[in-house]
């Protein structure tokens, strides 16, 4: 299992890990909308949901 | 801002058919693209909230800590990769359906959780949230467990906190720990299309 201590987030294996960071990337860095709106977002999902993140 | 903020409540809070007035202000405000985005921004923001809830792993005892914004991947992709269900999703935006789906792909090989035990909870969770997903009874006739695959799976979308150690460490019996990260990985992905593809934009 690997992990990433700094998010808390934990993987079956590597592999997956990748794919997901090539996914999140992705996600933060193309398109357009802005990183105000996205982190907005976040944020606001993270309240909803109780989330610590 | 607040027609995006607006459309989060409404994702996270009453996933379901958008409402007009929602719809038409977000229609007025973003591109087909920007809100295929947005959609696809809290798909993976909830699922992956609610994953962490749902391992027990949240972040009380940890420092604060500042993460750096992710970087755009150098792999290349290519658009004919991204084919299967809900993919009519990700028309707007290909450059993330691909990788969705290759992480989906990725996931399922996993083989720790049997197929015919994430087709069930796939499918559970389509009926929570009003979405049509197809299963044969061929694919999960065969399954134990199923009383305990459809209650995680109903906790996963509207109750992730009753998911408790318990819970995890039965889970973790069946399938081992690595089985539990992919039984979760997979209900995150799952909540984050199904939800998207329940609000019918």
């Amino acid at each position: 299992m690997s992990s990433n201590y700094k998010s808390g987030l934990a993987w079956p294996n590597e592999e997956i890990g990748l794919q997901f960071r090539n996914l999140y990337g992705a996600f933060w860095c193309g398109g357009s909308l802005s990183h105000k709106l996205k982190e907005a977002v976040r944020v606001r999902n993270a309240r909803i949901t109780d989330c610590g993140y | 801002m607040l027609t995006a903020l607006k459309f989060t409540d409404h994702f996270i809070l009453t996933p379901g058919p958008i409402p007009h007035e929602i719809r038409s202000s977000l229609l007025s405000t973003f591109t087909q693209e920007q809100i295929a985005e947005l959609s696809i921004g809290l798909a993976l923001f909830h699922g992956f909230s609610k994953m962490l809830i749902a391992l027990g792993r949240e972040p009380e005892e940890m420092e604060t800590t500042i993460v750096p914004t992710p970087q755009f991947p150098d792999s290349p992709v290519s658009s004919a990769d991204l084919f299967g269900n809900f993919s009519h999703l990700f028309t707007d935006i290909p450059e993330i359906g691909i990788r969705w789906k290759i992480l989906e792909d990725a996931l399922l090989s996993i083989g720790l959780v049997p197929d015919s035990a994430l087709s069930l909870v796939k499918h559970r969770m389509s009926e929570l949230l009003g979405v049509t997903y197809v299963v044969t009874k061929e694919e999960t006739g065969a399954l134990k467990n199923v009383d305990l695959l459809r209650s995680v799976s109903d906790s996963f979308v509207f109750d992730v906190r009753s998911i408790t150690s318990a819970t995890r460490r039965e889970i973790g019996e069946l399938y081992g720990s690595e089985g539990l990260l992919q039984l979760m990985l997979a209900m995150a992905l799952y909540d984050g299309v199904l939800r998207m593809e329940a609000t019918k934009l």
